[in-house]
Order: C-alpha cells, then structure tokens, then sequence
C-alpha cells in the first residue's frame, strides 16, 4: 500500500526517477529481508571463533598470564598490541576510503562510503578491546578515569579511541537516517523489533527540504572532523612507541609512518570487503569493476607513500648503522627474523606497489587476491615492529629462561586475536543484515550530477 | 698434609686471639676538644687511661654518616701528652650544620677498643633541593601536569568533542523537525 | 678471630645499652635483658651498627621513623625528607658471584627467573677485556617511566628514588617498553610465586628483609633502593650480600658512599675513578654511577654455567 503511495509522490522528480531508485532499492534491501544458508552457517562460524577468543581470555585471566601466554619481562607487550596497531590501522577506512574521497569529489566514494565507515566502527570497537586484553588488571580500568594522569600516552591513546569511537558512531548512523525510513518505509516482512528499531534510528525522518539540509551539513561537518581525528588516533597509537627511548622505536618518523601503513591497509580491507558483498550480496551493478580499477590505483599511490617511509625508516638507520640500531635491524636484515622479514617487505610494500600497476590485475578477484596478501603482510608488520624491537633492549638479554629470549604466541593468544578479527567480520556481517550496506541516497544523489535538487524519497 | 697444616694455624690463631683479648685489659677514655686554628678545623682526641695520658696509642676519628661512619683521615697515634690531633675537613655535608665525631681505638695491643663520641657544629649545611619535585612537569603525577599542557589538551579534547555533542544536537533538531511535520 | 667478633658485639650492646638504657645482642645475652626491662616490646628487629655488624635488638630501641610504621599512601609518594640516595658500582670488583640477586630475592620474598638486580656480561670491543656489569633500576633523576605512566602508580620521589605502587598499577607495561634499561619486571601470575607469596609474602626472617613487597600479580616491580631499609639507615640487601664491595649506596647530600665496610666521599670517588652513568646520552640522568673497570682485583673470569635459567 505504502509503495504505491510512494511512488505517486515521488514522480515529480525528473533527474531520478522514482522507478529507478525502487529498483536499486529493491536490490539493496534485499539481504535485510532473507539471509540464506551460507549466511547462517558463516555468522555461526564468526561467533564460534568469536566466543572461543571469550573462553579463552577467561582463562587467561584465570590460570595466569605466565601459563596463558608467551610473554616475559622483555617481550611484555606481545601479540595483543601488535594486533592492536593493526585494528586500529582497519578502523581509518573511515578517513581514507570515504572522508579523504567525499571531501576531494571521487564521485565513486559513494556506494563505497558506508562499507568504509562500518568496518572503521567494527575496528575501533575491537581495537578498544584489545587494550584490556592486554592489561594485566583489567579490574583496574577505571583507575584511567580516577587517577589518569593527561601526560601518559596511554591516556591520549583511550581519549582518542573513546573519541573515535563516538565519531564513527555519530558518522555511520547519522549518514543511516534517510536509509533506515526507507527501510521503516518499504521493509515489512519482519520482526516487529526490527521495525521499531527502524522506527527510533530513523528520528522521525520526513525528508523535508530543511531534514535534508541539517543532515548534509551534519554528515560534511563529521566527515571533516573524521580525517584529523584518525590521524590523530593512528599517531597516538604510534607514540605509544615512539615516546620511548628504544632505539628502534625513537622516531620522528613513526607517526606519518603508521598512517601512511594505514592508508595502505584500509585499501586492501575494502577490497576484500567490497569484493564479498558484491559476490555475496550482488551488488555489481554498484560495486563495479571501476571500483576495483579506482581502489587498485590507490593502493598503488599508497603502496608508494608506505614504501617511502619504510626506507625512511629501516634504510636511513641502516646506512649508519650505529650500535644502537645494529642488533635490531641485522636481525631483521640478515638475522634470525630475516626470512619473515623480507617476506612482508615483499607482500606488505613491494606487492601492492607493483602488481596493481598492471590494468590485467586491477579486476576483482586478481586485486582481491592481491588485498588479501597485504593485509596478511601488513598484520605480521606490526608483529615485526613490536616483538623483535622489544627482544633487542639496549642492555643485552642475558641469563634468562629460553622462552624470555624468544617470545612465540600462545595458543591462547592467537584464539582471542582470531576472535577480534572474526569479532571484525562478525559485526560488518550482522550490520549488513539489518541495515543496507550502500548507502542508498548518496549514491542516488550522485546520479544528480551535480544538481542541486533533493530527491524527496522515503 | 694441606689439612693439617690448616689445622695447626686454625689452633695457632685461635691461641693468638686469645693471648691477645687478655692483653687488651686496659681500658682507655677518649675525651674530645674541637678548636679553630688558623682558620683550620682541629679535633684534640685526649686519652687517657686511670687518669694518666696514654701514649703511642692510635686513634681513629670519623663523622657519623645515615649508612656508615665517614673516616676522616688516618689513624693518628696519641703524643707524649695523650692527645691526637686531626685536622676535620670543612666541607664535610650536614643538615643543621652538626656533625657527630667519633674517635676509636680499635685493636690495640695494650688497650679495650673503646670508642667515644661528640658533636660539634663544623658542617657544611646542605639543603635538599626539592625545587623540582613539585614542579609541574611531564614526569609529575596527574596534578602536576603543566598548565599549558592541561589547557591545550583541554581545548583539542573539548572541540573535537563540542563538534561530536553539535552532531548529537542536529540529530535531535531533525527528530523534533518530523514531529512539527506530523501536526 | 670468632673471639674477637663476639667481644666486639657485646662492647655495641653496652654502648647501645648505655645510650638506650636496654640493648640486646647475641640472644642469650638478649634473654638476661629483655627481663630487666618492662617497656620492651618483646619485638626484635635487626639493625646494623655504626661499624657494619648486625644485631638483633628490641623494636623499643629504635628511633621511632615513620618507615616502621606502614606508610601511609601519601607518605610513601613523599619520600624520606632530607635525603637523596645514591649508588656507586666499582666495576673492578664484580666477579659474577650473583649473591646480590639471590639476596635481594630473599630480602623481597620473590623467586627466580625475576631479578630486580642483574649481572651482564660486558665487552665494549675485541680487543677490550669483557667485564661483569650489575644492572638495576637506576632511579633517574628524568625517569622516562614515570613520565608515561596512566596512572600516576610509578612515581619519583624527593628522595631520589623511583616507587612504584602496587595498588595502583594498572599492568600496562608502558613503563617496561619506557625503561632503557629493562629494569622493570612484571608478576605474570607464575603459579610458583603465587604460591610462595601466599606462603612467605609476609616472612621476615631474612636479616635483609625489606618491607616493600614484591607485585602484586598482573603489576610492574622493580629495584626500590630496599626503601624502608635505607630510610633507616639499613644498607639494601644487595650491598650487605656482595662479597666484594662492589655496590656502595649512599645519601648525596651527606656526600658519602658505602658498602659497609669501606665509606667514601662521594665526589671524589667519581672524580678520582672517572665514574660514568650508563647511557649517559639518553638523558635520563641515572642516580647510578658506575666506576670503569680499572685496576681489579682479579682477572675477568666468563661464567662456566648459564645462570637463571629455569622457567
């Protein structure tokens, strides 16, 4: 009933017809409605992974530490925090692949703008999550708030996580508005939970003329707060190392270099994530293979600016090579880690620098291909710049147990990592199935070609 | 053979210290006298045994310390009159400018070790500089950070925030906007 | 010599017996006198003498400090007013004996594989002779963790020294990635610590034993300077138990170090040995000196077993 009415009302508008906005509609809203059985079967396997991390932090925190982990008095911060950097780096797809593109006109941010910002909520959350898991008292977290002295970088790093976190709420649900009246609006098959919950996150949308203009002016000013934000939270999670006197760590470098890793790693997260939901969702006539070509530029463009710190980075203290940095980088170059290094040098910078420059391999599923070696390489990056900097001290490693010299990851450990990443998933997963994964009246005001009309839809 | 000689000088020591404790019956009084001359800091150690000056004895003096007593030079051994004299260095660190003296004799052949003690306000008053400890600084706990780092952390944390609650707001504006339309 | 020992302790016990009115030395003799005096507290407590030897008299003997009692929180953030401790290490006279370590374990009731106290086997080049190298939480005067501690839960004092309160922390570890030297250590909750602190956390019976605590489990320990002892005027376990001398500790402002047996002035002991501090150029200004390895004792002997080696 509701839709003929729509339809009737919606006809005066010339430069998007309503006809074809119900299809594109109709296309989108489509996995909100059924989820299919792979769908059930992936969510179970997500939650299995997921609820095998929560077991297994509870024993962590049960048995110990010192029997649930690998870790010792000199590799104290151990997988947990190199994950960490890692979340955080997935959490600035909001900046690189929808911010920074929105603000510079790429008119194809558009279907891509909302896939963007859930996986930076999903990370973020995540990534606040794993700085408890690493805590060695939890039940103490909210010393932070009592007795948090503003001079710690760990605080700035909760600020700014806390901080992030309510922008990339406020910026994904806000954006959600007009989409989630037209799911109130068109949606009917469903729990009565769910269209309540349409009902309240919708706040009372009409599509009025002055809606429109107080939710565009919002959106733009959250999508310029977003970019130094995020720069922010990825330099403070730089500093977290950076402000301390390991040799290795001690840059000035650090920050630009941890965001130019992140831009990197947003890109190969949202080729991936792109590729699934176009596959899984059929989604291609969005998601085109222009999205691919565009996304494949990019990751070269940012492959570059991340190979260029690098050599900052590992090239300009080699070159001196001076006591301090000898024992860290000769590990890494031609040490004990130099396989693992040079195997992430190739996938995490040389890859992504060099294949997508051919146009053969800028198709989905060669680049998908391409994103998944990246991301891969860039995790283990992180793993290279926390643990073998922190197993080369400045005073040498002498007379202790063997497992103080090398730290490997427990099993528990690598559970609960593998349950933040399938916690990522997860919750990218139910978002697209109870909310549509494009954003629906950016990409219909994209087809206005610049003209200043609003599509009155609902 | 190696124990046995170990033996035997084990017996012959034991036998030697107690020879000697028996001969160190004596017993000795140190009286000190603290004076300025020529603008150097003297410690007169007078000692005396049953009311007689002791001579040929030698005297240790030390400054007492928190963790142990600071020597303050050789041992000096007692002149024909009994007295040893030291010259105290003048530079010699103390709260309230006192210092504790004390001379010693110590294993001496004839007489007990016996030691005695003065004070005397011949020190060098330092005072602890504390100047930094309630200075604000990046080191200093969460009340002493500096005030320009309080306030520019403040004022990023407040407008980064001031623009997420102005979000908040708008949101709440489009909902009363749809409530005006229903009337 | 036995004689000779057990003449001197009963001469302090008179000395301490006149100034106090009631001393104990030795226990026998301490039984004779604990029944003359009504106002003892029956409570024995070990002090060194101004001499370097240890006795066991009665609590009431000692001047009442505000360490003997349980600081208070605020007390503890203070620090002793008046003092700056300081510590020298003679570098000629380390052998490795690694009783330092063992005696702080004990005066602290923690177990190995931590260690507040380390030996680390030094060589600057080839041709220089190695050298053994005790290694602890230098107290910087710019301490760089407590400069990124959340929490205010290590924090330096007016005494010079860096503390850390257990109750506090919050077992981030910031301060251990902080730390140059890795001084810091972490309670990872080893079931055999947690066991022997359930069982002797409260032990006192090591002569050296120091009233700091060691972490609570999922919290940051380090070096105290044996806080409590040197507020007393007790020199810290590491120094008492090496058998060189190697470890002298001092108050600055007395400008005077020792390993309770030698004292010296301070300053001209630096000057004279040409003393350095370690890492002199990251600028955290250590409160440690050390004296380069010059003229020693013995010649440099390398360890025939690996040392603390067990998980």
């Amino acid at each position: 009933m509701s839709k003929e009415k729509n339809i009737a009302e919606s006809t005066k508008y010339e430069t998007f017809t309503q006809e074809e906005y119900m299809v594109m509609k109709d296309d989108l809203l489509r996995p909100i409605e059924k989820t299919g059985k792979w769908g059930k079967i992936w969510i179970a396997f997500l939650t299995v992974i997921f609820l095998a991390g929560v077991i297994a932090y509870y024993l962590q925190e049960s048995l110990g530490k010192s029997v649930t982990t690998g870790l010792s008095d000199y590799t104290m911060w151990g997988v947990y925090i190199s994950n960490f950097l890692f979340l955080v780096a997935l959490s600035l797809s909001s900046v690189f692949m929808s911010a920074v593109l929105k603000l510079t006109h790429f008119e194809w941010y558009r279907p891509l703008s909302r896939i963007a910002d859930v996986i930076s909520l999903s990370s973020i959350t995540m990534a606040g999550i794993c700085i408890m898991i690493s805590m060695g008292r939890p039940d103490r977290l909210y010393f932070l708030i009592i007795h948090g002295r503003i001079q710690s970088p760990i605080v700035w790093d909760i600020i700014v996580v806390a901080t992030y976190f309510a922008a990339c709420v406020l910026v994904l649900f806000i954006a959600l508005i007009p989409s989630l009246s037209t799911c109130k609006n068109h949606l009917t098959n469903l729990p009565k939970w769910q269209l309540k919950m349409y009902e309240i996150l919708s706040f009372g949308w009409k599509g009025t003329a002055e809606q429109w203009k107080i939710l565009k002016k919002t959106v733009n000013i959250l999508t310029v707060l977003v970019i130094p934000l995020g720069i922010a939270l990825r330099t403070v999670s730089a500093w977290l190392f950076s402000t301390t006197l390991r040799p290795e760590w001690d840059s000035t470098n650090f920050g630009a270099y941890f965001v130019s890793g992140s831009a990197l790693l947003t890109v190969a997260v949202m080729i991936i994530a792109v590729y699934a939901f176009r596959k899984i969702y059929d989604l291609k006539k969005y998601l085109t293979n222009m999205h691919f070509d565009k996304m494949g530029q990019a990751m070269v463009l940012f492959g570059f600016v991340y190979a260029y710190f690098n050599i900052n980075e590992y090239l300009v203290p080699a070159y001196k090579m001076s006591s301090l940095h000898a024992n860290h980088l000769l590990n890494l170059f031609v040490g004990e880690d130099a396989l693992f290094y040079w195997l992430v040098v190739l996938f995490g910078i040389a890859v992504p620098c060099i294949l997508p420059m051919f146009k053969k391999l800028r198709k989905p599923f060669t680049l998908t291909l391409i994103a998944v070696a990246v991301l891969i390489a860039g995790w283990f990056k992180f793993y290279l710049i926390v643990i073998p900097g922190l197993s080369h001290p400045l005073l040498p490693i002498q007379d202790v147990p063997p497992s103080w010299a090398h730290y490997t990851p427990s099993t528990i450990e690598m559970t609960i990592v593998a349950a933040t990443i399938a916690g990522i998933m997860l919750l990218v997963t139910v978002f697209s199935k109870y909310f549509p994964i494009i954003s629906v009246w950016e990409v219909a005001e994209g087809k206005l070609e610049g003209k200043e009309e609003i599509i009155n839809y609902k | 053979m190696e124990k046995y000689k170990y033996f035997i000088a084990t017996c012959i020591m034991i036998l030697f210290s107690i020879a000697t404790s028996y001969a160190q019956d004596k017993e000795a009084k140190i009286a000190l006298t603290f004076e300025k001359a020529d603008s150097l800091f003297v410690c007169k150690a007078l000692v005396t045994s049953e009311g007689k000056p002791v001579i040929e004895v030698p005297v240790n003096l030390s400054v007492k310390r928190l963790f142990s007593n600071l020597a303050i030079g050789d041992a000096v051994s007692t002149d024909s009159t009994g007295v040893a004299s030291f010259e105290v260095p003048q530079d010699i660190p103390s709260h309230n400018g006192k210092l504790t003296i004390f001379a010693k004799i110590v294993d001496d052949e004839n007489y007990k070790n016996t030691e005695t003690s003065a004070e005397v306000n011949w020190g060098t008053i330092v005072v602890s500089d504390n100047a930094n400890v309630g200075e604000r600084s990046i080191a200093a706990g969460r009340s002493g950070a500096p005030i320009y780092f309080i306030i520019s952390s403040l004022l990023v944390i407040g407008l980064f925030w001031g623009i997420l609650i102005y979000a908040v707001l708008q949101v709440v504006k489009i909902k009363r906007l749809g409530s005006l339309d229903k009337i | 010599m036995e004689k000779e020992n057990n003449n001197s302790s009963r001469r302090n016990f008179l000395r301490l017996g006149a100034l106090g009115g009631i001393a104990l030395a030795g226990t026998a003799i301490a039984k004779a006198v604990t029944d003359e005096s009504p106002k003892t507290t029956g409570k024995k407590v070990k002090v060194l003498t101004a001499d370097g030897k240890l006795i066991e008299v009665d609590s009431s003997l000692v001047d009442h400090h505000a360490s003997n009692d349980k600081f208070s929180k605020e007390e503890v953030r203070q620090g002793i007013e008046g003092k700056k401790f300081i510590r020298v290490i003679d570098l000629a006279k380390c052998a490795n004996e690694r009783k330092c370590v063992e005696g702080c374990q004990k005066a602290h009731n923690y177990l190995a594989p931590v260690e507040y106290i380390k030996v680390k086997k030094m060589q600057n080049s080839a041709l220089e002779s190695p050298y053994w190298f005790p290694t602890m939480c230098y107290h910087c005067d710019n301490p760089p963790c407590t400069k990124v501690c959340p929490v205010d839960a290590t924090f330096k004092r007016s005494d010079g020294i860096v503390a850390m309160d257990y109750d506090r922390c919050i077992g981030c570890k910031f301060c251990m990635a902080a730390c140059p030297y890795s001084a810091r250590t972490f309670n990872f909750g080893r079931p055999e610590q947690i066991k022997f602190t359930e069982e002797h956390g409260k032990d006192t019976s090591d002569p050296n034993h120091c009233a700091t605590p060691y972490a609570q489990e999922g919290t940051v320990a380090k070096c105290d300077f044996c806080t409590d002892r040197s507020a007393k005027g007790l020199l810290p376990a590491c120094v008492v138990e090496c058998p060189n001398g190697a470890i002298l500790h001092g108050d600055e402002l007395e400008d005077v170090v020792t390993n309770g047996e030698d004292t010296f002035r301070l300053k001209k002991l630096l000057q004279d040995r040409g003393a350095y501090r370690q890492f002199e150029e990251l600028g955290t200004k250590p409160r440690v000196y050390y004296l380069p390895p010059v003229a020693r004792n013995f010649p440099f002997e390398d360890a025939t077993e690996a040392h603390n080696t067990k998980e």
